[in-house]
């Protein structure tokens, strides 16, 4: 017996913080969720698995568009004319969705109910699927505690869509012990929720196979779904790329590095290595400068100008395969502020008003006032999406940071006025 | 921290140069004096490179390569020890201990890289140059931003205590770029138009998206017009139900009538016999065959009676035909017989040739034994091939001899010629030094260019300047340097006395037009009131009585002198007419009280205003003196100007032109400075060019040639150098190729002599079997092979001809025997003489006895046949006639002649039921049931009501199909409608172009936010940086201004103006000096005390670091440079100053003065 385990496919949720720029590719990702539901589905039927399940999580919450749901129900219809059957639960995301509600899915689709644990027997197969779905968006109890004891004679899955006992990023629904889940008895959880893949436990099967698509650059790395076989009682798992975009981040130290050139190709080396490493796949790559060196002036003074840069190079390297998502500065200065701050001149000042930054709240409030007109015209989603609350300490305190990385690179003569 | 001792081991044009940088308390003013050409610059530039690391491309390694290039220092540390460190050029392990006594390099202990580093607290070259450098364009262009700001009193101060241009710009350029990404109602900037667009998207995404609700309302829609589609059908199809039931009825109708009438006429012939519907058929038939069987009987038998006699006609020879094959054989054997009885004579001839001719053979051979012995002879098939093989060998071998000769002689010939190509190529060119060369050349082409770049720098500048000074000065430019200029106060002081001189001339000649206007009215007024008739004032009135009074004291006084003398007539006279007057103007001012008062006040008026006049001209006279006394005195300002002509504000402007061109003239000296540096730094280039050229065994750069000719020559030389080694090294490669070659060819040939030997041994043997000598020839063994075949040949050819006769001779005989039997055995009396003649007629008589049997074999079969016949005729007349009493039997009759009558009525009755069965068929196709339920239906119908039906029914279907179709169309739109939510990624996308616009905004918010806290920090730091340090740093720049103004400003003030403080100079008398009033050395100066004000406060708060000044006094006259060193020098009291200058004069100046005591001086 073979079946795939999927979970938190988010059809249609957007790519987040892929600012478009010439050269990007921006057609090779459109639809990415979209097209990685359709390799699940294609890999399904070229595999003939047995069956899939689904472990909730199927749209986004807030999406209303009802063409998402009827393309989810237009992949479930091609199972269905393979014979293929699909065991969903619904997770958080769907049960405060109104697409879940208002849609008709094919006969082979089998939704379990949200009032009680529910089990779904296959004889055929010898297949005892048990879950519950979600009946609210936030379900704070321990739902695998009322699932119903393993089914003899049979291979008894568990669906649960869970926060296990917390995941760092993730609300603490559905919240559940190993202990709860072994104690009834079942062959394989497939569970949901968590994007990140991880086998929890192998007595037995535990298993996250996380989200099927990477939708920022916190969701990293391959993505997809679990192939699970079963052969004489004997349950193997193996981890099938489905993503379409990879994300990932690549950090450069610049410490020993001479100038912008040798960054440029130092750049351009890794962003080959990760291109091969992402198997064909357009890559959202994060581009990570971290260090101390002399290169933090030049940095700092014109960041637009190295990400023009790096993006030209990322371009070149990866015959326009690659997305560059954002270049992170996290250079630090060659000089040693501590050092600098000691004595009563200019520089000693600036260097001692960049010591204090973290309690300087008088800093902070001029910090309000002054980015008052900007603050008041930022949309909601962008504040959100791209974590820029203009009125948040941290995120103030980390522009604070640019702007006297910037001060210093000018005192020293560097970029006057021509940094865009 | 400061330098003790300088190392230049190699840098520049230095090599093992070494500058003592003693120090000593009061002592560490170090002037650092180079000619041009000495290396000043190169000097300066080593200091900061040892400090800071060599960059990746230097100008001064025109002498030395990069890896050779070396600064080192003493240093002395604030502890006390002294720490000896070499600088190399390199990325990593560039510091290491050095021997400060010998200048031995320790490089097996390298320095940490941050060493000096750590010593300099953290600063780096950029940073260390703002807070301790000072040079001549540092100074000019924050003096020139301190004039911009107008002395701003926090920006003046930070400005010079970071060192920095222009604070200004760089809060400006700060504050553009925010402006230039987002304004709060902009709407074309960056960030502004990704907000629009962010929106916009917005609207797309909602009008895209399709929700629940709607995609149910679609639904319902069209599954309601598709009840209503599927309700109309049903209605139509029963519609067409009835009309169908409807058209049956009238097609049913006619039918059934006919049925009803068909079944009445069956009835009448119901006692009919049921004769079979052939009936009459059968019997005409039967009655025709009788007829036939008849006549057949009859031929049959005639024919039969004809054929017996032909029978007994015929005759046959039986014997013949019993040897019909023996005949035959012997027939077809016939021919060949003939042909051996004529091929025998032939066969024994040619038997006989053959013997004769193998008999010459084997004579031939050497071996003339018998015939029969002769096959032994012959050389047997594997001493053939073995023959074959050597013959090829010896081919091969003689092919492989010649091919070896000529490879060995190809390759000597090959090796002769590389041998003498290498001989002929020269000598190995020096490619390192070559190249060495060629770098060292592109070095020097750069320093060519750099010259020239700066040569015509120069020149246009120079130009520039002779014409800024043509229109400035009549005069030489060191005319115009020597010459004391006023200073811009004095010219505005002038302008100002000016001014307020022009002011009251002004002010007067408006009053005294004022009044001359008021004067001019009032006469005409008095003139006016005078012609309108006599106006009495009081004052005339007063006047005529004073006169009358007068009269009257005249008249009195006559009266007493003379009191008897009647009056004087005419005195009584003049009295009474003075009386009458007074009387008249009394009355008339009695009469017009009010003209006359108004005259006399514009009288009055009149007078006031003449004597005002009066006050006017010595007013204007006291102006004048004003004006020729400031005159003279502006004429003795300008007078050495050469401009007497020159208004104050001119002067000002002249003012302004002047400080700008001792700026370009100050520039220029630097220029022509750099310049010659240039020039001197390019021929000691150019020296060391020509050298390496001779070292390198070229001729030097001609003084004609261009460098670029000679880069190209010398470019020239690397490739032919090139070009030579290579085609040395794989001429060399080939010869070595060659020798192996031949080596291998001799190996070859050693191995193909042993080859040759065995052959011969195999070659001797083969000869001995072929009866030929050991050494034959090849040609001698084909041709004894060839005899041999020969020999094979013939004695293969006697053998076929023997056999063949043999055969011959046997096959004559056995046909003659045979021909002689056969004819006995068919009883032939005939002649045995010619035996083939008689084989010949048996056959032919054989062919007529076959002939008559056949003819027999046919007759036979005839006679048969006609038998048959007859009895076949007579079975037939049988038949016919059982046939037609069957007929008779069935009809009920006794004779063939009443049938006919009978067959007819019974035809008439099957005509009838067929009909019937046919309605019957009809109606239950028509129908599809029982006639019966047909016939029922039809009941109570006429034809007429059915049609009249039918026609309504056809009206109703009409209606229904167009209802139909309407509701075909509604559900055709509504299914589009449903279509058009098709699971497409619309909506989707708008949402993901939504995100990226989002990130967009991010980006470009992140930016805007930077730059404007970037300002906003500034600011801060600026402001803190005043609020701290203005009182002290104040003080004690003003005591160095006015240290180095030669007390010319005896303090520095701080003003407001408008709302921001600015800083000014105040004279010894407490006039103030705004920054815009200082001419540009001043505002130079000042910029210095400010910098040098920072200076030692740094030194105060890091510790001592050593101060670099650059050439920094060019442009201060003797007596202010000798004040600023004095400065310089009481700064060097806390730490160590190195003051860098070309200036010989300056040296002078220096050491002639008594400050040369606390000042160490180095030649370079």
């Amino acid at each position: 017996m073979r079946f795939l385990h999927c979970a938190d496919i988010h059809l249609d949720s957007p790519l987040r913080g892929l600012e478009r720029y010439e050269g990007a590719p921006v057609e090779e990702v459109r639809g990415a969720t979209r097209r990685a539901f359709e390799n699940l589905v294609q890999f399904a039927l070229r595999e003939k698995v047995d069956f899939v399940v689904i472990a909730g999580d199927l749209y986004d919450g807030d999406w209303p568009d009802f063409n998402t749901g009827l393309f989810f129900a237009k992949g479930m219809a091609q199972l269905g004319e393979s014979g293929i059957a699909v065991y969903v639960v619904r997770g958080n995301h769907d049960a405060a969705s109104k697409l879940s509600r208002a849609l008709r899915l094919p006969a082979n689709v089998h939704l379990l109910a949200a009032r009680a644990p529910q089990t779904i027997v296959n004889d055929a197969l010898g297949l005892a699927v048990h879950g519950q779905s979600f009946a609210t968006a936030a379900v704070t109890d321990d739902l695998a505690a009322g699932y119903p004891q393993a089914l003899r004679g049979h291979f008894n899955l568990g669906l649960l869509h869970t926060s296990m006992t917390g995941r760092e990023g993730h609300e603490p629904y559905a919240p559940t012990t190993e202990q709860v889940l072994r104690a009834k008895g079942y062959d394989y959880w497939a569970l949901g929720h968590v994007h990140a893949r991880e086998i929890v436990a192998r007595e037995p099967w535990v298993v996250y196979p996380g989200n099927l698509q990477g939708r920022n650059i916190r969701e990293r790395g391959a993505k997809g779904c679990e192939l699970v076989t079963v052969e004489d009682g004997v349950i193997s798992t193996e981890s099938i790329a489905l993503d379409v975009l990879r994300w990932n981040e690549c950090a450069l130290d610049v410490s020993e590095l001479a100038d912008l050139d040798a960054l440029l190709d130092q750049a351009q080396a890794a962003v080959r290595a990760h291109l091969v490493a992402a198997d064909g796949r357009i890559l959202g790559l994060r581009v990570r400068l971290h260090g101390t060196g002399s290169l933090h002036r030049e940095l700092a003074a014109r960041p637009e100008r190295v990400v023009e840069q790096l993006r030209a190079v990322a371009l070149d390297a990866s015959a326009g395969n690659v997305w560059l998502e954002k270049v992170a500065i996290a250079v630090r200065p060659a000089q040693d502020l501590a050092r600098l701050g000691q004595g009563g001149d200019v520089v000693a000042l600036l260097a001692q008003e960049l010591a204090t930054l973290g309690s300087a709240e008088p800093l902070l409030d001029i910090a309000r006032e002054v980015l008052k007109d900007v603050r008041l015209k930022l949309p909601r989603e962008v504040i959100d999406d791209e974590g820029l609350d203009l009125e948040d300490p941290a995120v103030l305190l980390e522009l604070l940071r640019e702007a006297e990385s910037e001060i210093l690179a000018r005192l020293a003569g560097e970029a006057d006025g021509d940094a865009r | 921290m400061k330098f003790a001792q300088l190392h230049l081991k190699a840098f520049g044009p230095f090599r093992d140069r070494v500058l003592d940088l003693p120090i000593d308390a009061g002592r560490d003013l170090h002037l650092i004096y180079g000619p041009n050409e000495a290396g000043k610059s190169s000097t300066l530039r080593a200091v900061n490179h040892f400090l800071f690391g060599m960059p990746a491309r230097t100008a001064d390694a025109f002498l030395h390569d990069y890896g050779e290039l070396r600064v080192g220092a003493t240093l002395s540390l604030g502890s006390g020890e002294r720490l000896s460190v070499m600088r190399r050029k390199g990325n990593k392990n560039t510091l290491f201990a050095f021997d400060a006594a010998s200048g031995a390099e320790i490089t097996s202990s390298p320095l940490a890289e941050n060493t000096l580093a750590d010593i300099l607290g953290g600063l780096d070259e950029q940073l260390y140059r703002t807070l301790f450098g000072l040079d001549l364009e540092g100074l000019h262009k924050g003096s020139e931003e301190l004039l911009r700001g107008e002395g701003e009193v926090g920006r003046s101060l930070f400005q010079a205590a970071a060192g920095l241009a222009s604070l200004r710009s760089l809060m400006d350029g700060l504050d553009k770029q925010a402006a230039d990404t987002f304004k709060a109602r902009a709407q074309n900037l960056p960030l502004n138009r990704a907000l629009q667009d962010f929106e916009l998207q917005r609207r797309a995404l909602k009008e895209r998206t399709v929700r629940s609700s709607a995609w149910e309302s679609s639904e319902g829609e069209y599954q309601r017009a598709l009840a209503r589609h599927a309700a109309l059908r049903e209605r139509l199809s029963a519609a067409r139900a009835t009309q169908q039931r409807l058209e049956r009825l009238r097609i049913n109708l006619p039918l059934l009538a006919e049925r009803t009438q068909v079944e009445t006429a069956l009835a009448a012939l119901a006692d009919v016999p049921a004769l079979p519907g052939d009936a009459r058929e059968r019997r005409i038939a039967a009655e025709e065959r009788m007829r036939g069987a008849e006549q057949a009987r009859r031929a049959a038998h005639a024919t039969g009676e004809r054929l017996a006699g032909e029978m007994a006609a015929l005759v046959v020879r039986e014997a013949l035909l019993a040897r019909a094959a023996d005949v035959e054989q012997m027939f077809h054997a016939l021919a060949a017989y003939r042909a051996a009885r004529a091929a025998l004579p032939d066969s024994e001839r040619r038997t006989d040739e053959l013997g004769t001719r193998v008999t010459r053979l084997l004579a031939e051979l050497g071996a003339p034994e018998a015939l029969d012995h002769a096959a032994r002879l012959l050389p047997s098939a594997t001493l053939r091939a073995a023959l074959q093989s050597l013959l090829d060998e010896d081919a091969r071998l003689g092919e492989r001899d010649m091919h070896l000769a000529s490879q060995r002689d190809e390759q000597r010939l090959t090796q002769s010629r590389l041998e003498a190509r290498l001989a002929q190529l020269p000598a190995p060119a020096p490619l390192a030094l070559l190249e060495q060369l060629l770098a060292r050349m592109a070095n020097v082409t750069e320093l060519e260019t750099r010259r020239q770049v700066l040569a015509r720098e120069f020149g246009e500048r120079e130009a520039r300047l002779r014409d800024e000074l043509a229109m400035l000065w009549p005069g030489s430019l060191p005319e115009l340097l020597a010459l004391t200029v006023p200073l811009p106060v004095t010219a505005n002081g002038f302008e100002t006395d000016f001014g307020v001189l022009a002011q009251h001339e002004h002010a007067l000649a408006q009053q005294a037009a004022s009044l001359e206007r008021d004067l001019s009215e009032c006469v005409r007024e008095l003139e006016g009131w005078a012609a309108s008739g006599e106006v009495v004032t009081q004052a005339e009135v007063s006047s005529a009585r004073t006169a009358r009074d007068a009269q009257w004291a005249d008249l009195r006084r006559d009266w007493h002198e003379a009191p008897a003398q009647p009056p004087s007539a005419r005195l009584a006279e003049q009295f009474e007419a003075a009386m009458r007057e007074a009387d008249r103007l009394a009355d008339l001012l009695h009469a017009d009280t009010a003209r006359a008062t108004r005259v006399a006040a514009t009288r009055k008026r009149v007078l006031d205003m003449e004597s005002e006049r009066a006050r006017h001209a010595e007013r204007r006279a006291t102006l004048l003196a004003e004006r020729a006394t400031l005159e003279t005195r502006w004429r003795a300002l300008t007078a050495p100007l050469r401009r007497a002509e020159l208004s104050p504000a001119a002067l000002r402007d002249w003012l302004v032109l002047h400080g700008q061109l001792l700026a370009r003239h100050a520039e220029l000296d630097k220029l022509r400075h750099n310049e010659r540096e240039a020039a001197e730094e390019f021929a000691r280039a150019r020296q060391a060019m020509d050298d390496a050229l001779a070292e390198c065994a070229l001729p030097p750069v001609a003084a004609d040639e261009h460098l670029a000719e000679a880069l190209e020559r010398v470019r020239g030389a690397v490739s032919a150098a090139r070009q030579t080694n290579a085609e040395r090294v794989a001429i060399g490669e080939q010869i070595e190729t060659q020798r192996g070659e031949l080596a291998r060819l001799a190996a070859q040939h050693a191995q193909f002599t042993q080859l040759r030997a065995t052959w011969q041994a195999r070659w001797h043997e083969a000869m001995a079997q072929l009866r030929l000598g050991a050494n034959a020839m090849a040609a001698e063994v084909k041709v004894r092979l060839e005899q041999f075949a020969r020999l094979a040949a013939d004695l293969d050819e006697m053998e076929r001809l023997a056999s063949e006769t043999r055969v011959q001779r046997v096959a004559v005989a056995d046909f003659e025997q045979r021909v002689a039997a056969l004819a006995d055995a068919v009883e032939d009396a005939g002649s045995r003489h010619a035996l083939d003649a008689l084989a010949e007629r048996l056959y032919a008589e054989l062919g007529a006895a076959r002939e008559a049997q056949a003819r027999r074999q046919r007759l036979t079969g005839e006679i048969a046949a006609a038998c048959r016949a007859r009895d076949e005729a007579e079975t037939t007349a049988q038949d016919a006639r059982q046939r037609l009493a069957e007929l008779l039997a069935l009809a009920g009759c006794a004779t063939p002649a009443e049938l006919p009558a009978l067959e007819d009525q019974a035809q008439l009755g099957r005509e009838l039921a067929a009909r019937l069965a046919d309605l019957d068929t009809q109606l239950l196709r028509h129908n599809a049931r029982a006639v019966t339920a047909v016939a029922s239906e039809a009941e109570g119908h006429g034809l007429d009501q059915v049609t009249t039906q039918i026609d309504e029914v056809a009206m109703a279907i009409d209606a229904l199909e167009s209802e139909i179709e309407a509701a075909q169309e509604a559900v055709f739109t509504a299914k589009q409608t449903l279509d058009t939510i098709d699971g497409g990624a619309s909506a989707a996308e708008a949402q993901q172009a939504t995100r990226s616009l989002g990130a967009r905004i991010a980006s470009e918010a992140r930016t805007y936010a930077r730059l404007r806290l970037a300002h906003a920090v500034l600011a801060r730091v600026v402001q803190t940086y005043r609020a701290r340090h203005q009182g002290p740093l104040l003080a004690r720049a003003a005591e160095i201004f006015r240290r180095i103004t030669l007390g010319s400003f005896a303090d520095l003030a701080v003003d407001w103006v408008e709302d921001s403080q600015v800083l000014q100079g105040e004279r010894r008398d407490h006039s103030r000096v705004p920054i815009t009033g200082m001419s540009q050395g001043t505002r130079d100066q000042l910029f210095l005390a400010l910098r040098l004000a920072a200076i030692e406060q740094h030194i105060a708060s890091r510790g001592p670091f050593p101060v670099i000044v650059d050439d920094l006094l060019v442009q201060f006259d003797d007596a202010r440079a000798l004040a600023t060193l004095d400065v310089l020098a009481e700064l060097a009291t806390h730490t160590q100053v190195l003051f860098f200058t070309h200036h010989q004069h300056l040296l002078g100046l220096a050491e002639a003065a008594p400050i040369a005591r606390a000042m160490n001086i180095q030649v370079l």
